[in-house]
């Protein structure tokens, strides 16, 4: 059994560490590892996606696992990436795709959001998105009593929630870091942009859309961001100031949307929301990863602006090296690759390993390593590899 | 058994802050849990 004492202690000592790292404000003694690993645990662990999507108990086992094997300061996902017991009993089981050989769930181009609903969204946004968004998306509230099955829903939601506290808990036990504050000024992907790309108009009516009505897009981003984002930061700039000794980051803004803009468009849409990030940041004295897909070397005279010493960067696909050049005001994070980790061998990977730190790191050893792509498919990685790099990063202290 | 529209705005939501008894009675913190729960079904 784990002294709990001694992780406890151990944790708060990598979530100090992590800070320093962005910081710059304290001693690193080690580089921290920020498990980029999605359904690829449960492909380690012995068991199929879909057993463990609809089982909590596997997916505990999963974690718990993998927490064991694989020694690191962040894990990143514990489970919240899949709330698919949750989301099925409202009816949209359909729209995820699961698919066991591949260890991959994927999600079809939603477009719940019909050509004519701009104009009640813009109007009233709680009113449309309740009345008219959510029973479109869910089949099974589309009907005048649902309020027996919303009840379902809602037992099933708080379970989920009690859930993810317990896998934190036995992550705590392992001196794993809670990694981003759930009350901090902006959350993963709730503001405008974002929430029209991925669920409510979707890739392709939303690229149409920025043609043939860029007005009303902004105006729905607007909507949406003073529903959500904008209350959001409110609490934010009210909450205590300094970064929460609990969390090795404030924020954690996850870049999906940005993938099909241009720097215009980035500039309109986008941007805004990562300003309110980077002036709370600076006026609150808190501190924001960025976690972003695909490549953003196209907005990097964006990210010049961002306050020094507050950002870490991580990027799917840009050079990790070239990122680090052109950005001094930020920390970048990643550089192992899928490619390494899943056909390489532990030795290559470690001297991977090595030239990142050495390289990025620089004498006061500012890197986090993380892996370029979010680790899925069986063939993202070796256990030996994983093993081989969290032992050299462990016994690697500065 | 109640039998009503949850997804009314803002009617049907206040009845549903009425289960939340594991909640502050104090209804802005209702409020913003029922904001989270409606950002949670769109993303999700």
């Amino acid at each position: 059994m784990a002294d709990m004492e001694a992780m406890d202690a151990l944790r708060h000592a990598r979530i100090q560490n992590f800070k320093n790292v962005i910081t710059g404000n304290g001693p690193v003694d080690h580089t921290p590892h920020f498990g980029n690993f999605w359904s690829w645990k449960y492909y380690d662990a012995g068991y199929k996606f879909s057993e463990v999507l609809f089982d909590y108990s596997k997916m505990e086992d999963a974690i718990e696992q993998f927490c064991t094997r694989y020694p690191m300061d962040v894990l990143y996902e514990t489970g919240w990436r899949n709330p698919t017991q949750v989301t099925s009993i409202l009816g949209n089981a359909n729209d995820y795709i699961i698919d066991d050989e591949n260890y991959s769930i994927s999600i079809r181009d939603q477009s719940y959001m019909d050509d004519d609903d701009y104009a009640p969204l813009i109007a009233d946004p709680k009113k449309y998105l309740w009345e008219t968004f959510l029973p479109k998306k869910f089949n099974v509230l589309d009907k005048e009593n649902n309020s027996v099955d919303f009840r379902k829903f809602m037992d099933k939601y708080l379970e989920f929630g009690g859930e993810m506290g317990k896998i934190a808990g036995m992550a705590h036990a392992h001196g794993c870091c809670d990694f981003a504050d759930p009350n901090g000024p902006a959350d993963y992907w709730g503001f405008g942009y974002e929430m029209l790309f991925c669920i409510m108009r979707g890739i392709k009516k939303l690229s149409v859309d920025l043609r043939k009505r860029p007005d009303e897009v902004q105006a729905a981003c607007e909507a949406l961001d003073a529903t959500f984002a904008i209350p959001r930061l409110e609490r934010g700039y009210a909450a205590p100031m300094g970064s929460n000794p609990e969390f090795c980051v404030d924020m954690n803004p996850v870049m999906l949307a940005h993938i099909t803009l241009s720097p215009a468009q980035f500039e309109r849409y986008y941007w805004p929301q990562i300003a309110r990030v980077a002036k709370v940041a600076e006026e609150r004295d808190k501190l924001v990863y960025l976690f972003m897909e695909g490549s953003t070397k196209r907005f990097w005279d964006f990210f010049q602006e961002l306050p020094k010493n507050r950002f870490v960067l991580q990027s799917e696909l840009d050079d990790i090296f070239e990122m680090q050049e052109a950005l001094p005001n930020v920390k970048v994070a990643g550089g192992m690759s899928a490619d390494l980790l899943g056909r390489g061998t532990p030795d290559e990977c470690v001297a991977r390993v090595k030239e990142l730190v050495e390289r990025l790191g620089g004498a006061d050893h500012r890197f986090i390593l993380s892996e370029d792509k979010m680790t899925s498919f069986p063939n993202d990685c070796k256990r030996e590899n994983l093993q081989a790099i969290c032992a050299y990063l462990t016994e690697t202290k500065f | 058994m109640e039998g009503f529209n949850a997804l009314a705005w803002p009617e049907g939501v206040d009845k549903v802050e009425e289960w939340l008894d594991f909640l502050p009675d104090d209804k802005a913190i209702r409020d913003l849990f029922m904001t989270d729960v409606l950002q949670w079904l769109i993303q999700w």
